[in-house]
């Protein structure tokens, strides 16, 4: 068998070493990686958070106007996938058992090379990571891109601040009886809180807290509860309510300040059991001029259900200025940026994503095969 | 206060039952020592039982509301196999019926998860309100059979008590999540 085994692999190294003869026209193949450019506006970042293995999530990178996957990052259990504000690092903040599926819990922020999508290196940080359906807002980085910030919930909630450009852990900061993480400047970062209102937390240059600030309750959570992952352009969240309301909340300073609400149905659309929904219901455009609010027909508590149209939204005027119809009912949207914006739809039970122009609504086209798509990015 | 005296009472027992004192007094002396920041008291929520009921009286194969068709399983209210069983008026997740457990029952070497959310569901039988704890089986990936997303009453994350999209394994050895189950803790 040895001898046999030896003239087999004495073969082989020279088929290997002998270039195979090859038509003329043909020069033979070089294997390699590709890269990435730079990310254009109508990419979209999806993430599919398999159900049946949630131990491995999976960003897919797709081209919207090619309609075609350029590429795949992974994370860990339930992982929050951010990218950095120059857009050269993505991260995937996970959380990882020794045996997959059981034995030590470890939890770590991974970096990735955004170009090549190599991994580059990892942070370890307190295993208290919330884990949770996928949300958009578990973690965030700050606008200097400096610092991570984690959302934990062990049930007691707090945050991870990690230092990117240090490499390190710098340490947790509660957040009492507030969660997620809306980031709204280079050392500030928000959190929701059970009571309607808003904390944000303040750090200083080594990523400690400097100071912690409670705003006034801006909606009461009983009546009305604004769903959990608004909108944020720069230091603006707006949020959406399972009402309808629209609240425009300015998280620049220290503590959070939020406008009076306004609704988005009229009388005809409120008979009509016209509200918002889904998993992120809500978007708005680059410079927040716009609001895109996913929605549908139902009744109370139907805050989860697939929306068919998506309204637009003026910000200022606190109106509707469009309604789109969705030829596929969605759970997931959102606005791309740069001069021709496009809207981006998850259809999750379907698997794909359907594109809209903007502002008139004509739809684009499909890409399929995108697993269980719960969230969007865009760069 | 009374009520919440009550519940927290029963999801006491209920809890004490099944795991050994000094285990369910280090887990308490956790959540009280990391600031007991979420609350973890059980939450009534009587208003669940009414789409459980609207859900009992669609006639099977009935058009699920739009949107949930791939969500809602129709069934006997008695079967607890399917999403609108009794039991479940407020559950969200895969059954653990249908994963080799039963209503308040893990499968073979899935660890019960001591901590969990309360909703309050009325037995079609008798008419009475019982006090249903949800508690997930944990360390195992999960079953993908049965799943049901009952979102009467649900809550953002920022009520993380009334929540359904964390995962519930607080105090169980992994938070590795694997089915759903609703154990009658008493009559309201």
């Amino acid at each position: 068998m040895f001898s046999r085994s030896l003239i087999c692999a004495a073969a082989m190294l020279a088929i290997a070493a002998v270039p195979v003869p090859v038509r003329a026209q043909l020069a033979p193949d070089q294997m390699t990686s590709y890269k990435l450019g730079a990310p254009a506006p109508h990419w979209a970042y999806i993430f599919d958070s398999p159900s049946s293995v949630p131990q491995v999530s999976k960003v897919l990178i797709v081209d919207t106007d090619a309609r075609k996957l350029l590429g795949q990052l992974n994370g860990g259990y339930l992982a929050s996938f951010v990218m950095s504000p120059d857009r050269s690092e993505l991260y995937m903040a996970g959380t990882f058992y020794s045996r997959t599926w059981h034995g030590t819990r470890t939890d770590a922020v991974e970096i990735f090379d955004a170009r090549t999508l190599d991994f580059k290196s990892e942070i370890k940080i307190p295993p208290k990571r919330l884990l949770i359906v996928p949300k958009d807002n578990s973690a965030a980085v700050t606008t200097d891109g400096r610092f991570m910030i984690v959302a934990n919930l062990t049930p007691a909630t707090s945050v991870s601040v990690v230092d990117l450009k240090a490499h390190k852990f710098v340490g947790e900061i509660e957040t009492p009886g507030c969660v997620q993480v809306m980031v709204s400047g280079a050392r500030k970062f928000s959190s929701m809180c059970a009571d309607g209102s808003i904390l944000t937390v303040t750090l200083d240059d080594a990523g400690k807290l400097a100071h912690r600030g409670r705003s006034k309750p801006f909606f009461n959570p009983s009546k009305d509860p604004v769903f959990d992952q608004p909108a944020v352009v720069g230091a603006t969240a707006y949020f959406d309510s399972y009402h309808g309301m629209i609240y425009k909340v300015d998280l620049s300073g220290e503590v959070a300040v939020a406008e009076p609400g306004w609704s988005a149905l009229d009388d005809a659309d409120r008979k009509a059991n016209w509200r918002p929904g889904g998993w992120q219901s809500i978007s708005a455009s680059a410079d927040g001029a716009e609001i895109y609010l996913l929605m549908h027909q139902g009744g109370e508590w139907t805050h989860k259900q697939f929306g068919k149209e998506v309204w637009v939204l003026n910000a200022a005027q606190k109106n509707r200025t469009a309604r789109i119809a969705l030829k596929t009912q969605a759970y997931s949207i959102r606005a791309s940026a740069g001069p021709q914006p496009i809207l981006e739809c998850l259809a999750l039970l379907e698997s794909q994503l359907e594109t809209y122009s903007l502002p008139d609504g004509k739809y684009l086209g499909v890409y399929r095969n995108l697993g269980a798509p719960f969230l969007i990015y865009g760069p | 206060m009374d009520k919440i005296d009550q519940l927290v009472e029963h999801l006491t027992r209920a809890i004490a039952q099944r795991t050994s004192r000094r285990s369910f007094l280090a887990r308490l002396g956790t959540l009280v020592a990391g600031g007991m920041i979420i609350p973890l008291l059980p939450v009534d929520r009587v208003s669940a039982s009414a789409r459980a009921q609207s859900l009992a009286a669609m006639p099977p194969g009935a058009p699920a509301p739009a949107g949930m068709e791939a969500m809602v399983k129709h069934g006997n209210p008695e079967d607890d196999s399917a999403c609108d069983y009794w039991k479940y008026c407020a559950i969200d997740g895969y059954l653990c019926s249908c994963c080799g457990g039963g209503s308040h029952d893990c499968p073979p070497g899935a660890s019960p998860s001591p901590t969990s959310w309360v909703g309050t569901c009325r037995h079609p039988g008798d008419g009475k309100d019982y006090i249903v704890s949800y508690r997930d089986c944990c360390g195992k990936t999960p079953c993908g059979r049965c799943l049901c997303a009952n979102t009467e009453g649900e809550m953002p994350l920022y009520r993380a008590q009334l929540d359904s999209d964390l995962i519930w394994c607080f105090g169980a050895p992994t938070m590795v999540y694997h089915c759903s189950t609703a154990e009658i803790v008493g009559v309201k």
